[in-house]
């Protein structure tokens, strides 16, 4: 990796997670001298991953550091892949403290580390389509999307052309298809669900292959998926897609990155005689030593609450209530997905079959809601991923020599699961401010939340937890039950909002190319810059944005016009 | 504090008892000393509580023509995690629970239940199993017992390896693959 030769830059990308690792890989390959900046620690795939480590070797098996968990995690852990193999993906949250209020608690699940969450991630990506970018502009909440999806799809291609998407084309207009590596495959349970929805509602509701971040063929130099299960603790061979595995090494090829870890950026600089970011302050966050990076361009990939907080803590003479922040709309309409909700129940019948190998993905029901016809209740929708598996009875009665041979040899009835993800409506009053006295093990003040579901979302369950049901007994699946977790926002890790893109600078922080109206060399490229939640999983959205921003960015710097 | 340095030598103490409470019982003195020390550092369940405990798991899961709960290591597991992973008022419910137990068999048995026969073991777990019960029950700690016997067993590297030859590189996914009853 180049030697930090000097404190100025073309250019500076605060994050390596899954935004930062594309404006890097896309900065660097035209031609831009690139400081990526990371909180966190170096990650080495050789040492750090541990998805091929057995639960044997585990102090508690498997069953987590019960204790230290609780001292150190106690909300990081309610993710369930912070567990005993991933916890170290996970930030310490004495550490990295935030208040809420106390009765209207927001789950901000973090990862600092070179490759942020791309290393945690689900991996699931789907594409947005005009019902989702049009749906602020056609219902009324929200401010309208300055882009519509024929501006995004060439960048989805180009995002899926180097990541590698698994998936069935199925020709639908809410739900384009990415450009696809073969779809993974169905077991028997799974094709009998598809095959009875198919029958029963033809393309009003259809099953889908989860269309997913994960190469079924050698791709890029990377290895097809050995289907080895647990892809959120890692992948030495790469063949999920993370930042730490393919943005980052082509950025790095290009000789122009520079990587800087366990450096916490405090805040964005502003230059007020030139009107523009002059660069960003930044903490070891091992020396505690502060120093400062100055580029000619800014941007913002440290995920949706950092990167917002990185903009209110930026707050100077000229603008007092944060950079880029006149209209005061920075901080305001936080969103996730309704999610923790769903039904599931046994499917009767092929116990002479099981699966061999672990598929990473599960199965994918798109939005049927408000597509064609409009819902009486709610607005938006919400779409289903689930899976059928059969699991060994290990709760079922019996004891001695036959529990043994249940636990070895049965298979257990198969289980079908559906899960729900709703989209949330963007609310000004799901926000974020500045703590006026909590701060980090680092100094830096730290956010506060305020986020609640709204009546929209609470519409949309009781219709899904009914529709679920629907599509499950469609399929003979019997002992159905229903659940909802109460899951708190956060917890579906899909926060997105509070620096939204818009038409107008006086109602949005950003404009229609990410960048900030107010400073045109800054632009936010994560999660932070969406200006509605769809009920697809942001990333790949996030993607796009990104490198399209970037291809901006540069175009315009060419010109001297940033 | 110091707690994770005690509970390493609480591992090694935990060896040492498990030799201690099997009928070719290794080294006696030094297991019974080395119970002593391991019950006042790390909190964790005393040599009597320690035996019941590995009889329970050896009746849930016994030796058959492949090796059971106590030859793969079990009893030390189950040590573990009451030493380390339940509270104290977790810890205290469950050993409550295990002389609940052992009175109640003694009741209907007149015999502790390390004294019963295997096919007597059985029987008396099975009017425990699959029944809930407070904490301090015999219900309750036959519910712990029985949770971490399986998981102890299933996760321990004989089971992982030779039994169900777990393969971290399956290198393709089968959905339906037949599989005659």
């Amino acid at each position: 990796m180049a030697q930090e030769s000097a404190r100025h830059f073309d250019a500076i990308v605060v994050g390596s997670g899954i935004t930062g690792g594309w404006a890097a890989k896309e900065l660097c390959e035209k031609g831009l001298r690139t400081l990526v900046l990371e909180a966190g620690r170096p990650i080495t795939p050789e040492r750090d991953y541990v998805e091929h480590v057995s639960a044997s070797s585990l102090p508690f098996r498997g069953m987590g550091d019960r204790v230290a968990q609780q001292r150190d995690q106690p909300i990081q852990k309610s993710c369930d892949v912070c567990d005993e193999w991933g916890s170290k993906f996970f930030v310490n949250d004495h550490e990295n403290p935030y208040s809420t209020d106390p009765d209207m608690p927001f789950n901000w699940i973090r990862g600092r580390q070179v490759g942020g969450r791309s290393i945690t991630w689900g991996r699931q990506v789907y594409r947005w389509s005009d019902l989702d970018f049009e749906a602020n502009l056609r219902d009324g909440h929200g401010a309208d999307w300055p882009l519509r999806y024929a501006d995004l799809a060439p960048w989805y291609s180009h995002v899926e052309r180097f990541i590698g998407v698994s998936g069935q084309a199925e020709g639908l207009g809410h739900l384009p298809d990415s450009e696809f590596l073969p779809p993974m495959a169905y077991n028997c349970a799974e094709d009998r669900f598809r095959e009875a929805v198919a029958r029963r509602w033809e393309r009003e509701r259809i099953v889908t292959m989860g269309r997913c971040a994960i190469l079924t063929r050698p791709h890029m130099g990377r290895a097809a998926c050995h289907y080895c299960g647990p892809c959120e603790r890692g992948c030495i061979t790469h063949s999920y897609f993370s930042s730490l595995g393919s943005t980052l090494p082509a950025a790095l090829n290009t000789g122009n990155l520079t990587l800087r870890p366990d450096s916490v950026v405090e805040s964005v600089l502003y230059d007020r005689t030139r009107g523009k970011a002059g660069g960003v302050r930044v903490i070891d966050s091992a020396t505690g030593a502060v120093a400062e990076f100055t580029a000619r361009v800014i941007f913002l990939c440290a995920s949706t609450l950092e990167s917002t907080r990185i903009l209110l803590n930026s707050a100077g003479p000229d603008h007092p209530d944060g950079l880029a922040n006149g209209s005061g709309e920075l901080g305001r309409n936080l969103m996730d997905h309704y999610h923790g909700f769903g039904a599931r129940g046994r499917m009767p019948g092929l116990e002479d079959r099981r699966t061999f190998g672990v598929r990473p993905t599960g199965i994918y029901v798109p939005r049927f809601r408000n597509v064609t016809r409009t819902h009486p209740d709610f607005v938006r929708g919400y779409a289903f991923q689930g899976r059928a598996v059969r699991n060994a009875p290990i709760k079922a009665p019996g004891l001695g020599a036959d529990l043994k041979r249940s636990l070895l040899h049965d298979q257990g009835p198969w289980m079908l699961n559906l899960s729900g993800f709703g989209e949330c409506l963007p609310r000004s009053d799901n926000r974020v401010t500045i703590d006026p006295a909590l701060k980090d093990k680092w100094g830096v003040p730290a956010l506060r939340i305020h986020c609640t579901w709204g009546p929209n979302e609470r519409a949309m369950l009781s219709d899904a937890l009914h529709a679920a049901t629907e599509l499950l007994e469609t399929a003979g699946v019997v002992e159905i039950e229903t659940y909802d977790r109460k899951s708190p926002p956060g917890l579906c890790i899909h926060e997105m909002g509070t620096a939204r893109m818009g038409r107008d600078p006086r109602t949005s922080v950003l404009n229609g190319w990410n960048q900030a109206h107010e400073v045109r060399n800054l632009f936010v490229t994560d999660g932070a810059c969406m200006t509605s939640s769809g009920n697809q999983n942001p990333s790949l959205t996030y993607m796009a944005l990104t490198a399209r921003a970037c291809d901006y960015a540069v175009a315009r710097m060419n010109r001297n016009e940033i | 504090m110091n707690r994770r340095r005690l509970l390493a030598l609480f591992g090694i103490s935990t060896v040492a008892s498990v030799a201690y409470c099997r009928p070719a019982g290794g080294i006696p003195e030094l297991g019974r000393w080395l119970d002593r020390l391991s019950i006042r550092l790390s909190d964790g369940l005393s040599n009597a509580e320690r035996q019941l405990a590995a009889a329970i798991a050896d009746t849930v899961i016994p030796r058959t023509d492949t090796p059971g709960a106590v030859d793969v290591g079990v009893p030390a597991f189950i040590d573990h995690m009451l030493a380390a992973w339940y509270t104290t008022a977790e810890r205290r419910a469950f050993q409550l629970g295990l002389r609940t137990l052992d009175r109640k068999c003694r009741t209907e048995h007149r015999k502790a239940f390390f004294a019963l026969d295997h096919p007597n073991r059985l029987e008396f777990l099975g009017t425990l199993d699959g029944k809930a019960g407070p904490a301090g029950s015999a219900e309750d700690a036959f519910t712990i017992m029985r949770r971490l016997t399986v998981h102890g067993y299933l996760t321990s590297q004989w089971v992982q390896t030779r039994l169900l030859k777990a393969s971290f590189i399956p290198g393709r996914f089968d959905g339906c693959v037949v599989e005659p009853a």
